[in-house]
């Protein structure tokens, strides 16, 4: 059954499209893992989920009923999030951080309070001691497991994850990883998680979806992607880390390049894979930037793909 | 030190009132500015073009000079505390409003993305997420808001409205700095002490600053409302300048007025403000009656004509003047006091008896001429020195002082005359004598009530006790009772109810 259906959704800003003609369906309890580089879309498209984002073109089905025909109160008290930023509330305890949607619910208190030792529990944080403190006592991994709690409390039938684990030490990263295949083994809720890293789509992933520039190039297990790569481009993104440095916003690269005052040929985000052609003529390419227009060749780029590696 | 310890201990009655008042002006202002500016700022946070306009707006309206934007709403608001809190309203909005929008424009706008994505509603996300998050930035702006609206409150006491600024332009009047020091220390310790209560405020709950807040907004608020429409007995409302003098004749005026009328009650305002202050309440009906002086009133308050200023030039009595052009104003004048409150030259008593001296042109015996400490005012004008230097034909050796050190200069040697008004406590207190003006040089001051006319058609009962005065307290008398008032510290109601008393005015029976 599809919990969760996309049909050629498209959402534009000022008439440049982020996500173009996008459709895909998530199963019902499945770990769907949208995996892209910045700038992919995907980060996007998982905001249009939960409507903090709205679509331009196309519609999305939440249990085959249109998102915009869904009450956004409802529809969000039903679909969990949590963030990159993490984003407990600073000025509430982590107990009533998780409290929070029941809450609004109108859970009996009783229920809530249970609930919340319940959680923690599930993500090994022991009650008695982290209900009470403030979240800015914990380290960033206990917030984040807090963050899951919160998102996880009203028991919702979905949870969207927005690169949950980026900003965390590997150590915490992987724990952390560990505990959302768990908790997922345990509850079966539908998990729609995204990151930038493969590995970590590869490790959590039932299906995945691979995006580049606001297209969908790929949606496979983790078995078939690795077997059968749709395009060069989802193989390289598997082999490593080299595809992602070609998605470089070529700014990043101003330090390798020769000042000029000349007008550039190329937006200073324009990806670096996009110039290389060019280059390979021996030609210049001139970027204009913000922070002051610049010349690059080849043995520059080259020298900034060493640094970089 | 010690002075201002005994100031403070005689005074700690009038302090203690002036400081309630002070409070209740600071609170009212206070919560209004943030009934405006708090929600202001939160709808700001969705209309940015706005914001940007409202801060300008606010910013313009705290750089208008206080004294200004009070002088500009005595016309539209009248006098008394509607113009003071208004202004202390206005000053209050910008760094409430500026806080409250920056407060709430800084927040992580990832706690408002979690806020939304939980699905809560606009208000619920206010309340819980928003205001909390932005409560230090506002709090900051409620502290500065505070100290400016108490320390601004002061100035309440120029219109009438009060607070501990009456101590401090009381001060100055009198050249007293301890009542000075005394207001300014009160005004200053209750800014801490507000200010360390607010941001206790910060500490407790959300819930318990509300509480508290909304207390005080009904304690204060409840009782402004309270005064405003109880039904009071009829009260007359007399009002004088600052100084003792205009006070202990007020607090006359009070008692013989409540002598007369068992059902009338008289308010007072003491120290209510200057000449044209005063004039413009009486005839916009803020006050009903305060003692003026009759050369005052020829001078600055009505236009005689030239014929009538040069018989008043000439020695002709300014009261039958001052009443004519002053019933075409519609206000009338009591009887006149018998003490010329004028322009005197003083010198020692020591040195008057030695030289045998009571009169001015008695001072031209002196070969060299004598050392003179004139104020800037009184040395340029031609009703003062200059007139003495023609009329009567003397010349000194001037030094021009300020008004406040005449007296210590005379007593203390480095001058032998100076200028004062004749009944100045100074000359009772450095045992010194006011030299009779007998080729009438100086002005005629003297005092009487002056009050609206329909008042006094309407108020009878009040005239026949004003005039009872009539011709009464002479200028050493009036001398004395400023000396009581001033240097003893008496109260005045003291001063004048013992005078009455002694003159058989006041019945004993009371």
């Amino acid at each position: 059954m599809n919990v969760l259906k996309f049909d050629h959704v498209t959402k534009r800003y000022d008439g440049r499209a982020v996500v173009e003609d996008l459709s895909l369906t998530i199963g019902e309890g499945e770990l769907f893992v949208l995996v892209g580089a910045s700038g992919s879309g995907k980060t996007t498209t998982l905001k249009m989920i939960n409507r903090l984002i709205e679509p331009t073109d196309g519609d999305i089905y939440f249990n085959d009923k249109r998102l915009i025909d869904t009450d956004l109160r409802d529809l969000r008290w039903n679909i969990g999030y949590v963030l990159q930023q993490i984003a407990l509330f600073p000025n509430m305890t982590v107990g009533a951080n998780i409290a929070l949607i029941p809450q609004m619910k109108h859970w009996p208190k009783d229920q809530i309070k249970q609930r919340v030792d319940e959680m923690l529990e599930a993500v090994d944080l022991a009650p008695e001691k982290y209900r009470d403190r403030m979240p800015d006592e914990l380290s960033g991994g206990e917030q984040q497991r807090v963050g899951i709690c919160r998102a996880l409390a009203s028991k919702p039938p979905m949870v969207l994850m927005d690169e949950p684990f980026s900003a965390l030490d590997p150590i915490s990263r992987t724990s952390l990883q560990d505990m959302v295949l768990r908790l997922h083994r345990k509850l079966k809720t539908t998990i729609v998680f995204v990151t930038h890293d493969m590995n970590e789509a590869m490790k959590l992933g039932d299906r995945i979806a691979v995006m580049r520039s606001g297209k969908l190039l790929q949606v496979a297990t983790p078995e078939e992607i690795a077997a059968n790569p749709a395009t060069s481009f989802v193989s390289d993104f598997f082999a490593g880390a080299a595809p992602a440095l070609l998605d470089t916003p070529i700014f990043e690269l101003a330090s390798f390049g020769t000042p000029t005052t000349e007008q550039g040929s190329y937006a200073e985000d324009t990806p670096l894979q996009v110039v290389l052609g060019p280059l390979a003529e021996g030609k210049h390419v001139t970027v204009t930037a913000q922070a002051g227009n610049f010349k690059l060749n080849a043995s520059q780029v080259l020298g900034y793909l060493a640094k970089a590696k | 030190m010690q002075n201002l310890w005994e100031t403070f201990l005689t005074r700690r009655g009038d302090l203690l009132a002036a400081l309630g008042e002070h409070i209740q002006l600071s609170l009212i202002a206070l919560l209004l500015a943030l009934l405006i500016a708090v929600p202001l700022g939160i709808w700001a946070q969705n209309h940015p073009r706005f914001a940007g306009a409202l801060l300008q707006v606010t910013g313009v309206l705290q750089t208008i000079p206080s004294l200004a934007l009070l002088g500009l709403l005595i016309p539209i608001v009248g006098i008394g505390t509607a113009p003071a809190i208004i202004a202390l309203v206005v000053y209050a909005l910008l760094p409430i409003f500026q806080n409250t929008y920056t407060g709430l424009h800084e927040i992580d706008p990832a706690y408002t993305e979690a806020a939304d994505a939980f699905g809560m509603s606009k208000p619920l996300k206010l309340v819980k997420v928003q205001l909390p998050l932005a409560m230090p930035v506002i709090i900051g702006g409620i502290r500065t808001a505070t100290v400016l609206i108490i320390g601004t409150a002061t100035l309440a006491a120029l219109v009438g409205g009060g607070g501990l600024g009456t101590f401090i332009l009381l001060g100055i009047n009198r050249n007293d700095t301890t009542l000075t020091l005394l207001g300014a220390i009160a005004a200053a310790l209750l800014a801490l002490v507000f200010s360390w209560f607010i941001a206790r405020l910060q500490k407790w709950p959300w819930r318990v600053s509300v509480g508290v807040l909304a207390a005080l907004a009904l304690a204060f608020g409840g009782t402004a409302v309270y005064q405003a429409i109880a039904p009071q007995p009829e009260t007359i409302v007399v009002a004088g300048k600052l100084g003792s003098e205009p006070e202990i004749l007020i607090n006359m005026y009070k008692q013989l007025i409540e002598q007369a009328d068992a059902n009338v009650k008289v308010s007072l305002k003491p120290n209510f403000g200057q000449t044209s202050f005063l004039f413009n309440a009486l005839k916009s009906k803020k006050i009903d009656v305060y003692p003026e002086f009759t050369g005052t009133v020829v001078t600055s308050l009505v236009k005689p004509t030239a014929k009538q200023n040069q018989a008043i030039a000439n020695g002709a009595d300014s009261y039958p003047i001052a009443e004519k052009l002053l019933n075409q104003q519609q206000l009338t004048m009591g009887k006149p006091m018998k003490y010329n409150n004028t322009y005197a030259v003083v010198v020692k008593q020591d040195f008057a008896k030695a030289h045998q001296i009571t009169k001015l042109s008695q001072l031209n015996q002196f070969a060299t001429p004598l050392k003179a400490g004139f104020d800037l005012e009184f040395n340029s004008r031609q009703d003062g020195y200059k007139g003495i230097q023609s009329l009567y034909g003397l010349t000194f050796n001037v030094k021009t002082l300020d008004a406040s050190l005449r007296y210590q200069a005379l007593d203390g040697g480095q001058v032998q005359v100076t200028d004062g008004y004749s009944t100045d406590s100074q000359i009772r207190q450095y045992h010194l004598l006011a030299l009779k003006d007998d080729k009438q040089l100086f002005p005629v001051y003297r005092g009487a009530p002056l009050m609206r006319q329909d008042f006094a058609k309407a108020h009878p009962q009040v005239v026949k006790a004003l005039n009872q005065l009539a011709n009464r307290i002479t200028e050493p008398e009036m001398q004395e009772m400023n000396y009581q008032v001033n240097v003893k510290g008496q109260s005045a109601a003291k001063v004048a109810k013992a005078y009455l008393k002694a003159h058989g005015l006041l019945k004993e029976a009371r």
